[in-house]
């Protein structure tokens, strides 16, 4: 039976109001650094890598001589699992001020409620992959979050079992058994 | 093995592509190797890749600016730094490199690595935030999932195992 691939692209450049451009290189580089900010974002759970970036002049990674691009966009690249539907649903109703402030400067943007009318916007925008290669394509970001928990577990479990005899050692698996048996 | 003093970047090219080319272009991207065997593939520790055409930048009005310019945006997520992947991209895909970028402005494919690093600096543009849901190298995420499989595994097949077996069983799978 052939896997179904989990983990698809998102690629998003959308112009921007000038202020925003000026609010987004303001607050992104605290946000970057701080886990508080992108923790719900990482429990949504469908959510490989995702980056947002600004491009305001091109070539992008010049000063000296590169055209000021007005208006500037925001880039917005995810690698995410299953439907955009779905994925697009969950910012919307999960982390709605989040999404505002990563979109509220976007020419356009709705807001992120009613979800229909933020699932246009985003559709409308989203630009095809030509090309897309995933390391891991069949596993879903929540099965690999809990593959390399799992791998810590079963690295503990096997430096105790080293030690252990055949009746410690039934005992000691039944409970690591039953203690991952959500990650397994 | 999750976590630990493990890095990820990303590399994110925006480049204009040139007058004429968008076709050719399309073209290139659509004769690359797909899956495992995808240029991105053959350079270790690539985690995601992507090529974009974007066809035109829209100004406020939803219209296209610099007469419709079309942008190529080609990306990826690695383990380490960039430097490093991109001078192993350079060694090991960069004849497919120069193949896609020599539909761009200002790219002069000379099969020189010096050349590509230099055109792809250029036109990088930085991630001003990012999310990744988890941390850990390429090689330890399929570890992980294989490990995960096996485990799964033998939890249906060690069922009903007396101690001396089960834990014989284990050894045999298991012991490193």
């Amino acid at each position: 039976m052939q896997q179904r691939e989990r983990a698809q692209p998102v690629t998003i450049i959308s112009p921007i109001h000038r202020w925003w451009a000026a609010w987004l290189r303001v607050t992104w580089p605290g946000a970057d650094r701080t886990p508080l900010v992108k923790r719900t974002l990482v429990r949504l759970s469908f959510i490989h890598f995702a980056h947002w970036s600004l491009v305001a002049r091109m070539p992008p990674g010049r000063r000296r001589g590169a055209r000021r691009l007005a208006p500037g966009y925001v880039l917005f690249q995810s690698n995410f699992d299953d439907d955009i539907r779905a994925y697009v649903d969950a910012f919307a109703l999960v982390v709605p001020l989040r999404m505002r402030a990563m979109w509220q400067g976007v020419f356009h943007f709705p807001g992120p409620r009613p979800v229909d009318r933020f699932l246009s916007f985003i559709v409308a925008r989203t630009t095809p992959a030509q090309h897309y290669y995933c390391a891991y394509p069949h596993a879903s970001s929540s099965m690999i979050s809990a593959a390399l928990e799992l791998a810590d577990c079963h690295e503990r479990f096997q430096r105790e079992a080293s030690s252990l005899d055949d009746e410690e050692f039934a005992t000691r698996y039944a409970a690591f058994i039953t203690e991952n048996q959500l990650l397994l | 093995m999750s976590g630990g003093d493990h890095t990820a970047s990303a590399l994110i090219v925006l480049a204009p592509v040139r007058d004429g080319q968008t076709g050719d272009l399309l073209e290139t991207l659509a004769a690359l190797p797909k899956g495992h065997a995808s240029p991105f593939g053959r350079v270790p520790g690539t985690h995601f890749g992507r090529c974009v055409l974007i066809g035109a930048l829209l100004d406020g009005d939803e219209q296209p600016i610099e007469d419709g310019r079309a942008y190529l945006l080609l990306s990826a997520d690695f383990d380490g730094d960039s430097e490093s992947w991109l001078s192993d991209a350079a060694q090991r895909i960069g004849p497919e490199l120069d193949r896609i970028l020599g539909h761009c402005e200002g790219y002069r494919a000379d099969g020189a690595a010096r050349t590509l690093i230099d055109y792809v600096n250029t036109y990088s543009v930085r991630a001003g935030f990012s999310v990744r849901s988890y941390n850990a190298s390429v090689a330890a995420i399929l570890e992980g999932l294989e490990l995960q499989r096996a485990l799964r595994r033998f939890a249906v097949e060690a069922q009903g195992l007396a101690p001396a077996a089960l834990r014989g069983a284990w050894i045999e799978r298991f012991a490193r």
